[in-house]
């Protein structure tokens, strides 16, 4: 997982802790002791890891455990939820065992207050990060829209099919719609696509190199907990086109068009008005991203003092296979 | 201990700044810095900047005129400090303000923005008997909206963190970042800090003392009114995409409170029909700040009434009777 391969590298957040991370097998019931200072969980909370997160908190009563919450969103729950009153309990049930719950998106974190699944001193909003160096480097697009990009696995969460089915009703033949990814949703897509060659399926490609290749990004996104594909087109000065769900909001701030409808002809809009668009012409951004990695190891470091002591180790537990 | 620094954003103040710096160099805290930004006077403001530098804790940066906005933006990249105060060259602080925020900062450090109430005084440094006390705690950015806390812009002081989430720099910019948005020449504080609040986690509290004493001149005030009004509604159409929701159900008791407000100005200016026009508006926008705030707002709507009817004689008598019941705060 990116964020976490950046925790334990940028510089500012390695010079104070050493980072071990292990990870933990789907289904395991025992972690067993370990020896940290903080306890930070990036684990996807479900009924099965219960037994799991409650031996680590038994095992550990003393040490500092932090979850951070990568999956659960007001949209995941809309989309996925049919028991929405057994959920509810599961978070709440959850995060009781936890110190602190680190929301990667200041939508997320509202929604979680909102919702009840916890109280607002228990929360911290920490917006997700990595290494945005090489996005910055990109060279600026100095023309009008023609490549818009896809990025992302391909997956029904990330709202494809909207964009594909958009993109085939738009009719300027110097338009193209680019896909970076792999995933389960592919082969639907391709359907979807038909026939129509301005639609091109690239595969799986580096981040940066997808998004030097491409004039601007949409991410119709159904749920999405923060986004990190936003970030990297805007510190590469790409447009930018979300969903406005959940943690994509926060973009907004950053230069993100919004298309609050979750409908092919919203999306077909977007597109037109994209490619109408003169990057050089846009007003300013109300923030900029240039400090996105200062930020993010500036709350990190502040909710690591602030809430426990000084720690010198700190233990990140990621869910594998 | 927390260093800090403190921007005193100076244009044509030969009046008042060497008062204004005198107090802050009193300040019971240490270790903390002066940062004098002259806005290209062209009064006598240069040359009583300069009889301060002898002291090591003053630096002086005179700038082309970039507006109030600017000059903070200027005195921030150039602050040393954790925590930065701002204080307007015809204001005053109290010899503890400093000591007090930075407590506050240092024991809660979810709080970014740390503000005070403030005393009103006149153009002889006099207090007027007014005051502003503004909500203290569990400040949304609702409220925020509605009716601004910070008040004034000498009563806040601000975590760096905090300024460093807002920062950006526009294209125009090559030197450096901006955190209050030049392009306002009003409503520039609101912008900042409803940004900052829609947009970060930071805390807005305040602490329970009126620690800066505010310079209120009389005349001229009214005069801009629909500028002001013209910036806010800029304001609202520039912050809107943070959050459509959020602007569309709060909007019109903030317009209702910010016409209001304008409304009072043109009081004290004794402009009635000006003051009497922005009354009705306030009222025909949102009847929120009347069960909210129902004194302020009747006595508003009296005096703007009475001075467009009566004249200025009727309003003073009005004042008369109102003294004892020491309404507090004649500003927004």
């Amino acid at each position: 997982m990116r964020v976490l391969d950046y925790i334990k590298t940028a510089p500012a957040l390695s010079q104070n802790a050493i980072h071990h991370i292990r990870g933990i097998q789907r289904g395991k019931f025992w972690v067993g002791r370990v020896k940290a200072d903080i306890i930070v969980s990036h684990l996807a909370i479900s009924w099965g890891a219960m037994p799991m997160l409650v031996a680590l908190r038994r095992l550990h009563p003393l040490v500092p455990m932090i979850h951070i919450e990568h999956s659960y969103t007001a949209g995941f729950v809309q989309e996925n939820v049919t028991n929405a009153v057994r959920f509810a309990t599961l978070l709440k049930t959850a995060y009781r065992l936890f110190n602190k719950v680190v929301a990667v998106s200041h939508a997320q974190g509202a929604w979680f207050v909102q919702s009840g699944a916890m109280s607002q001193d228990k929360l911290a909003v920490i917006q997700s990060c990595v290494d945005l160096s090489a996005f910055r480097a990109v060279a600026p697009v100095k023309h009008p829209v023609r490549v818009i990009g896809a990025i992302g696995r391909l997956d029904r969460q990330k709202g494809f099919h909207l964009l594909v089915q958009a993109f085939r009703t738009t009719l300027d033949p110097s338009l193209a719609l680019h896909i970076y990814g792999e995933g389960s949703e592919e082969r639907a897509l391709r359907l979807l696509a038909g026939n129509d060659a301005r639609i091109k399926f690239m595969g799986w490609a580096d981040p940066v190199q997808a998004i030097a290749n491409v004039d601007a990004v949409a991410m119709p996104s159904l749920w999405e907990a923060y986004g990190l594909v936003a970030i990297e087109a805007l510190s590469a000065g790409r447009q930018l086109s979300v969903s406005g769900i959940d943690g994509l909001a926060d973009h907004v701030a950053l230069g993100a068009h919004v298309v609050t409808e979750p409908t092919v002809e919203a999306w077909r809009k977007e597109i037109e008005t994209l490619a109408r668009i003169d990057p050089t012409q846009l007003p300013q951004p109300l923030q900029s991203c240039d400090r996105l990695e200062a930020v993010f190891a500036s709350r990190w470091q502040s909710l690591i003092t602030e809430g426990f002591r000084a720690s010198s180790g700190a233990l990140d537990l990621q869910r594998c296979g | 201990m927390t260093f800090a620094s403190i921007i005193v954003p100076a244009f044509n103040v030969e009046a008042t700044l060497r008062e204004t710096v005198k107090a802050l160099l009193a300040q019971t805290y240490a270790p903390f810095e002066v940062i004098i930004v002259d806005d290209g006077s062209s009064d006598k403001t240069p040359r009583i900047a300069a009889e301060f530098l002898d002291d090591p804790r003053v630096r002086v940066v005179r700038r082309a005129n970039r507006g109030l906005a600017g000059a903070r933006n200027t005195g921030i990249s150039l602050a040393r400090g954790e925590v930065i105060g701002f204080c307007d060259a015809d204001d005053l602080w109290l010899p503890e303000k400093l000591a007090r925020h930075v407590h506050h900062l240092e024991v809660n450090p979810h709080v970014g923005v740390s503000y005070s109430g403030s005393a009103l005084i006149d153009g002889q440094s006099a207090l007027t008997g007014h005051a502003q006390r503004p909500r203290l705690k569990g400040v949304s950015p609702t409220h925020i909206f509605k009716r601004n806390p910070i008040g004034n812009g000498s009563a806040m002081v601000i975590r760096r963190a905090a300024l460093n989430e807002i920062a950006y720099r526009p294209r125009s910019e090559t030197h450096r970042d901006w955190y209050f948005d030049e392009t306002f020449r009003q409503s520039e504080d609101i912008e900042c800090w409803l940004r900052m609040s829609l947009t970060t986690e930071w805390v807005f509290e305040g602490i329970p003392e009126l620690l800066t004493q505010y310079r209120i001149n009389s005349g001229g005030l009214s005069a801009n009114t629909d500028r002001q009004l013209a910036a806010w509604e800029r304001m609202i159409e520039k912050l809107s995409p943070l959050n459509p929701a959020f602007f569309k159900v709060n909007t019109p008791a903030a317009r209702a409170y910010q016409l209001r407000y304008l409304s009072r100005r043109a009081v004290s200016d004794m402009d009635g029909a000006r003051a009497l026009n922005l009354s009705r508006a306030s009222l025909a926008q949102s009847k929120i700040p009347l069960i909210e705030e129902p004194v302020k707002s009747v006595i508003t709507f009296v005096a703007a009434a009475a001075l467009h009817f009566f004249g200025p004689k009727s309003l003073k008598t009005m004042m008369r009777l109102k003294a004892p019941a020491r309404v507090s705060g004649t500003v927004q």
